[in-house]
């Protein structure tokens, strides 16, 4: 699981074909855009919940 | 020379220049050490908690790249300057599982360079020769690049030259960059690192709240750059360039990320600011708060697209985002502006030069020039070499023809991944044998300088087809062009993996399995 958390972002970060669009756009901001940057705040959260993990198994 | 300086903006660059650089030689004096060892002018004693590592990572890996070079990108051609959203995500996940292991093995042997733990894990003096020398050749164009961002916010405050004063606003960057870290070691640019964050947040705030507004929102700043590509396209049809990706840029995007990431944490500095954190766990910490970093590099990606609706029209792209600043704010807001992105180059520069050094004093002079060298010996020299390395910058910035600054760094990492499987491998097995990765090295180097090496400038990628002298067309058939650091460690690590399957190594390995696991990991086994 742990490293499941922490495999997801990093994989969902270079399936580039898969972001790579204009529309839905958000705020008028392109897919292509606001995708890769709402994925770093969710990235963040991904180590941090891996780190929870590692260390409810103690 | 000066008739057409920006006084207003220039008062408040010099201001708050100077104030940082007080700061910064004040900070020779903070958790005082004596600053005549290595160990205390390079590594600050190895008593960073999170906080203070958290700026200082921080500082070194977000510099003048992210705010001249890679909106210099986006400006240019769009989308794909973005790469470095995807590679700055892929980092901390990687990071979070391997650096807390170097920590704790480095702490234990007191390794203090890449070098170090080569030595201390695969008893070979050649790799270890081979590590310190790449990453003190890497560190060179990544330095020209912080370079070439200082300049070019010197010259969008108003100074000129004609002739040899060209090179004015270059020569008065590096001057202050030699002389700053020459002073106060990694004490300086630690302290640092702090206010030039703070001011880098301030500007960037503002930057994405005022611009859009007074575009009229990101709607019509992205139609308004849409338009522009469309009419670079137009009139330069071989020209790759868009909102989204053209389907050929998408390997080149791929691997430059996967490429970047894998490069960056093999960089003397990064490590240098790695090691000097108090515990693995701080390293833990930071993994995820610097994603805070990779936001805002996302956010000023985007003033590249900014600069197009705002009818930003300049020749050389890496002056896109000062101009964009001159034309939005007012001029005392643009000089604060231009003094964070210059110490924002600043500091990774100092940190870097010094990283470079540590590494040659420690794994080059001392195991292959003067085994006995004194405590204060190896500080002369480290401070020595941290010069001789900005000057290197220079000849870079003078003899390496870029398109793009970023090209600069993306030439380094060519380079500084080729220690990718001897680091990175060794933190988990020692199956691999030191001559093996040796070898794989020096194929990784020739393979990824010879693809870089263009007709007329130095290029970071290259399609998987090459035509071989006497064998003939050779073409693996995937059909895209590939980051030629990532082309070039792939063919690396196969021919260690063969040559260690051969050859195995009798030499003596320093470490234990147990050395690589710090206190937190072993209270969570």
């Amino acid at each position: 699981m742990k490293y499941l958390l922490l495999l997801a972002p990093c994989v969902l970060a270079v399936m580039t074909p898969l972001y790579n669009g204009l529309s839905p756009d958000l705020f008028g901001i392109p897919l292509f855009y606001w995708f890769q940057l709402l994925l770093i705040p969710v990235s963040a959260l991904a180590i941090y919940a891996a780190d929870r993990v590692g260390k409810a198994r103690q | 020379m000066i008739d057409k300086l920006n006084w207003t903006a220039t008062i408040v660059f010099v201001f708050f220049f100077a104030l940082v650089t007080v700061i910064g030689f004040m900070a020779s004096r903070w958790k005082a050490g004596d600053l005549d060892l290595l160990h205390e002018w390079g590594l600050g004693g190895q008593r960073f908690g999170a906080w203070i590592t958290w700026f200082l990572l921080g500082g070194d890996l977000y510099t003048a790249y992210t705010v001249i070079a890679i909106p210099a990108v986006v400006y240019a051609i769009g989308a794909y300057g973005f790469f470095a959203v995807p590679y700055t995500i892929v980092i901390y996940p990687f990071l979070y599982l391997t650096m807390p292991r170097l920590w704790a093995v480095s702490r234990k042997h007191g390794y203090i360079t890449a070098g170090d733990f080569v030595l201390g894990r695969y008893g070979d003096k050649w790799l270890e020769l081979a590590v310190a020398l790449t990453g003190i050749l890497a560190t060179m164009p990544y330095i020209a690049l912080q370079l070439v961002g200082m300049e070019k916010v010197i010259q969008a405050l108003g100074f000129h030259g004609e002739g040899y004063l060209a090179h004015l606003p270059l020569t008065i960057a590096f001057v202050i960059l030699a002389l700053y870290t020459y002073k106060s070691g990694l004490r300086a640019p630690a302290m640092i690192a702090f206010v030039k964050d703070i001011m880098i947040y301030i500007f960037i705030i503002a930057a994405v709240i005022v611009i859009p507004m007074q575009l009229g929102g990101f709607g019509v700043i992205f139609d308004a750059a849409s338009k522009v590509y469309e009419a670079k396209v137009a009139a330069n049809p071989k020209l790759s360039a868009g909102l989204i990706l053209t389907p050929q840029q998408i390997g080149p995007y791929i691997t430059l990320a996967i490429g970047s990431a894998m490069a960056l944490f093999m960089y003397p500095h990064a490590l240098t600011g790695t090691l000097s954190a108090s515990s693995g766990q701080a390293i833990r910490r930071n993994t995820m708060t610097l994603p805070a970093y990779s936001f805002v590099l996302g956010l000023v990606a985007l003033l590249g697209i900014m600069a197009h609706a705002a009818g930003v029209k300049v020749a050389n792209p890496q002056d896109a985002v000062p101009q964009l600043l001159l034309k939005v704010f007012p001029d005392w807001f643009a000089g604060f502006s231009f003094a964070a992105i210059a110490i924002g180059a600043l500091v990774p520069a100092a940190v870097m030069s010094i990283g470079a050094a540590n590494t040659f004093t420690r794994n080059v002079w001392k195991p292959f020039v003067n085994p006995q060298v004194t405590p204060r010996e190896e500080s002369v020299v480290a401070k020595l070499v941290s010069l001789i390395v900005k000057v290197g910058a220079l000849i870079v910035i003078f003899f390496v023809p870029t398109q793009f600054a970023l090209d600069l760094q993306l030439l380094g990492g060519v380079w500084m991944i080729q220690i990718f499987p001897a680091m990175i491998l060794g933190l988990y097995t020692r199956w691999y044998s030191g001559r093996a990765l040796l070898v794989g090295w020096a194929a990784g180097m020739i393979l990824g300088t010879s693809l870089a090496w263009g007709a007329t400038a130095w290029v970071p990628v290259h399609a998987l087809a090459w035509d071989i002298p006497l064998i003939g067309k050779f073409d693996l058939g995937l059909g895209f062009a590939s980051y030629n650091g990532l082309t070039a460690v792939v063919v690396n690590f196969v021919i260690a993996t063969i040559l260690s399957a051969v050859w195995k190594s009798r030499a003596v390995d320093q470490t234990s399995a147990a050395d690589f696991e710090d206190e937190a990991a072993v209270a969570n086994a």
